[in-house]
């Protein structure tokens, strides 16, 4: 039986941040988590959700939660993220 | 892809092994099933399904070889989990197709049989099998091939 739910099926990401932030290329981080620098292109694209193994190594790389990397919901932007911390401060 | 074996392959991008694709699926089926149909011909006829024939032949052995062709034939562990997916998924669309092909065969031999329409002799079914054979080899490859996206390599 289909098991229906309201949750997205869109997997979200952060991975282009993370990686311009760190001056990573996709091969480089393709590499380090053993897929094809293209697998990485797609995951940044959202045209391809990662296994759970796949999305723990990342977040591996980048030492950080694995939701502060994928998401069902989009991330806010950078620009929410600055004016809400600056509301807060 | 992971851990990739070097073997040979011809690297073709995704846009020429399409069009290999369709001149070899093309060219088998109007080669291969033209002689079965029109059985023995001569002159001209005779010589166009030699030739398409021959070219169904060589456009499936150069995608064959393609790295598309190579991707549809790799150990699990050479490929990412993607290039694994997308594999799988060529597989089942080719095994669904050549599955089709075979009940609609099976079909028409029964209704042929009874309605009195034309049925291959012997040699003419040989010619159906090498058809078929050949495309369950080109399948994959141009399943593949047709639905890569390449993305640009930003390094």
């Amino acid at each position: 039986m289909p098991i229906h739910n309201d949750m997205s099926d869109e997997l979200h990401n952060r991975l282009p941040m993370f990686r311009a932030e760190r001056g990573m290329s996709r091969r480089e981080l393709a590499e380090l988590v053993g897929v094809n620098p293209q697998t990485i292109g797609f995951l940044e694209r959202g045209e391809y959700g990662p296994s759970l193994i796949l999305a723990l190594k990342i977040a591996r790389v980048f030492d950080v939660p694995i939701e502060t990397l994928f998401a069902l919901d989009p991330f806010p932007s950078l620009g929410e993220q600055l004016a809400r911390a600056a509301r807060e401060s | 892809m992971m851990q990739a074996t070097k073997s040979f392959q011809i690297p073709m991008q995704p846009a020429r092994a399409r069009l290999l694709s369709v001149v070899a699926i093309a060219s088998l089926s109007v080669g291969y099933l033209g002689r079965a149909w029109l059985g023995d011909v001569a002159g001209p006829v005779d010589l166009g399904l030699s030739v398409l024939k021959l070219l169904g032949l060589v456009s499936t052995i150069l995608l064959f070889l393609s790295n598309y062709g190579q991707m549809s034939q790799r150990r699990e562990a050479e490929l990412d989990e993607r290039e694994a997916q997308l594999r799988n998924r060529a597989y089942v669309l080719t095994h669904q197709i050549m599955v089709s092909l075979l009940f609609l065969a099976f079909f028409y031999v029964e209704a042929a049989a009874k309605l009195g329409w034309w049925l291959p002799d012997a040699g003419e079914v040989g010619n159906l099998i090498t058809a078929f054979a050949l495309g369950s080899m080109a399948l994959p490859a141009a399943i593949l091939a047709w639905r890569d996206r390449a993305l640009p390599d930003e390094g």
